[in-house]
């Protein structure tokens, strides 16, 4: 309907609520493709700009400014999948000004948005998500998984699935809403808060992974007079569990210090054979 | 391992990783959730389980290595399954073809993301003359390049590498046996380490020996520390308002790549 309509005019096909409604309820299945054709030069963005065809598509009928906004949303894009939500909804909110004819929000502004949004967003949904929710849930879940219990992918699965499905349908919707604004709401001290609130239970989530789902002991004993005493209930009176914690930290050091966590995936191999073998450690 | 048994285990682990790609990323392709799939492709749900909740664990912070591609637990917890299956010799036997399967299967990514980045020029040329179901296109083609990365090399690996290691599994000795089961059980503290390395705040990393105490000296599961850290954390939050903008946090590429 908007095929006679030149972008200088006003397109009123997304001036109705029912048309916000649907707008946003297509971004946010569309946000699904973000990471389609996934490529080194330029990361998500032929996902992101699959994910805005239609967006695009209904606001600029011409040819001419139809190429200007594929060309625009084919530059690099990179953030945390699960995070695109608000990020789709500020960028089409931006274009449907843009096709309402701002002449401020060039392809520049529009850019600047979408990267200053980006990686904020990412930091939150990295250390949010793959740092904290996910590895709690996975320790729970494999527990369960490990005793035979069907119920831990199962619930490793829906939860994931729900919060994903919260972040994304919310995200959008608020991003769409406030536009420009939810750029300027964002606040780098929130940002801060959020990703050190994350870091907190990460944190001590891991020592308690350390302490209870690594099983590594030393079946190592020595004889003093009559009795033969295990080395390893020794260290169990000073700290239960250092075996694992000395484990870790070594891993923590190397990683640290830059070295590949593939070579330090196959040395912790190597070195559980090794030591297994000759009866220094044990399951 | 039948033909058809490696076909279809190939297929599920390609269309998991799929969905990453092109439905959200719903964490298909972890090990806790591809283990059991394969667990029953193969005949033997229970080992599944065991095997994909173990290798869960080993990759537990392995999707944030940074900007550097992450082993491929997808790959690794496939072949892993499908061996502790039919070699029959438990979880931990797997874990030793698992590791290397997922360390090689790095570069299966790699390739195809590498590959993609010669489609978006094409995908620049169709856009400037608006040509939308030419990207499309080009997108599908990059889809079907990123599916074959993985399917190919799990279907070779698992219809010839994995009857072949079965042998040798097979004929170890009880001392190899007892080095395989040392090894497993140290493996985790990998997947910790690097967990630990992703969260690393120099501030806060103290919360770490404080969580590693409480579960270590009492019964304390990682829920109940996780519970309490979360009620800390929002107590202060909530009551502490932010004042002065500091100075933004560096930005971060996505770790998910």
């Amino acid at each position: 309907m908007t095929e006679t309509s030149t972008t200088t005019d006003t397109p009123d096909v997304l001036e109705q609520p029912d048309d916000q409604r649907g707008e946003i309820r297509r971004l946010t299945v569309r946000g699904l493709l973000l990471q389609g054709g996934f490529n080194y030069e330029r990361f998500q963005n032929l996902g992101f700009w699959w994910m805005m065809r239609p967006t695009l598509d209904r606001l600029y009928p011409d040819p001419v400014d139809r190429a200007a906004a594929y060309q625009r949303h084919l530059v690099y894009f990179n953030t945390n999948p699960w995070v695109i939500g608000p990020i789709a909804g500020v960028t089409a909110s931006m274009e449907r000004q843009r096709a309402k004819g701002s002449t401020d929000l060039n392809d520049e502004a529009i850019n600047s948005v979408k990267v200053g949004l980006m990686a904020p967003l990412a930091g939150i949904g990295d250390s949010l998500i793959f740092g904290t929710i996910r590895p709690i849930l996975a320790a729970v879940c494999a527990g369960l998984a490990i005793d035979g219990n069907i119920a831990g992918p199962i619930i490793f699965f829906v939860a994931l699935l729900a919060i994903q499905v919260l972040m994304r349908v919310g995200g959008t919707a608020t991003g769409y809403r406030t536009g420009m604004q939810f750029f300027e709401k964002l606040s780098p001290a929130q940002i801060d808060q959020i990703k050190q609130g994350a870091t907190i239970v990460g944190l001590a989530v891991t020592g308690a992974l350390v302490a209870t789902m690594l099983k590594v002991t030393t079946p190592w004993s020595y004889t003093s007079g009559e009795q033969t005493i295990a080395l390893q209930d020794q260290l169990d009176l000073v700290l239960p569990a250092l075996l694992p914690l000395i484990a870790t930290l070594i891993v923590y050091a190397l990683i640290r210090r830059r070295v590949s966590p593939v070579w330090v995936l196959l040395g912790t191999l190597v070195a559980g054979l090794v030591f297994g073998y000759f009866g220094i450690l044990a399951a | 391992m039948t033909l058809w048994q490696a076909f279809l285990i190939a297929l599920v682990v390609a269309l998991a990783y799929l969905a990453r790609r092109i439905l959200g990323d719903p964490q298909l392709e972890r090990p806790i959730i591809l283990g059991p799939i394969v667990g029953l492709i193969a005949g033997d749900l229970e080992t599944g389980l065991i095997v994909g909740g173990t290798l869960e664990l080993i990759f537990i912070g392995a999707a944030t290595f940074g900007g550097t591609a992450p082993p491929n637990v997808a790959i690794g917890a496939a072949v892993g399954t499908a061996l502790a299956i039919s070699a029959g010799q438990g979880a931990e036997t797997a874990l030793v073809a698992a590791v290397p399967a997922a360390v090689l299967g790095t570069f299966c990514e790699l390739f195809a993301k590498t590959v993609c980045s010669f489609l978006v020029h094409r995908a620049d040329a169709a856009a400037a003359q608006a040509r939308g179901s030419t990207i499309l296109g080009i997108i599908w083609i990059g889809n079907a390049i990123h599916f074959l990365a993985y399917f190919v090399p799990t279907f070779l690996v698992l219809q010839f590498g994995a009857n072949a290691l079965e042998g040798v599994l097979n004929a170890l000795s009880e001392d190899v046996q007892n080095a395989l089961n040392t090894s497993a059980a140290l493996l985790p503290a990998v997947g910790f380490g690097i967990l630990l390395s992703v969260l690393y705040n120099k501030a806060l990393f103290p919360v770490f020996f404080a969580g590693f105490a409480l579960a270590a000296f009492t019964d304390f599961t990682v829920i109940g520390v996780a519970i309490i850290a979360t009620a800390l954390v929002v107590t202060i939050l909530r009551s502490r308002t932010p004042q002065t903008p500091q100075s933004p946090s560096s930005p971060q590429s996505s770790a998910l790549i």
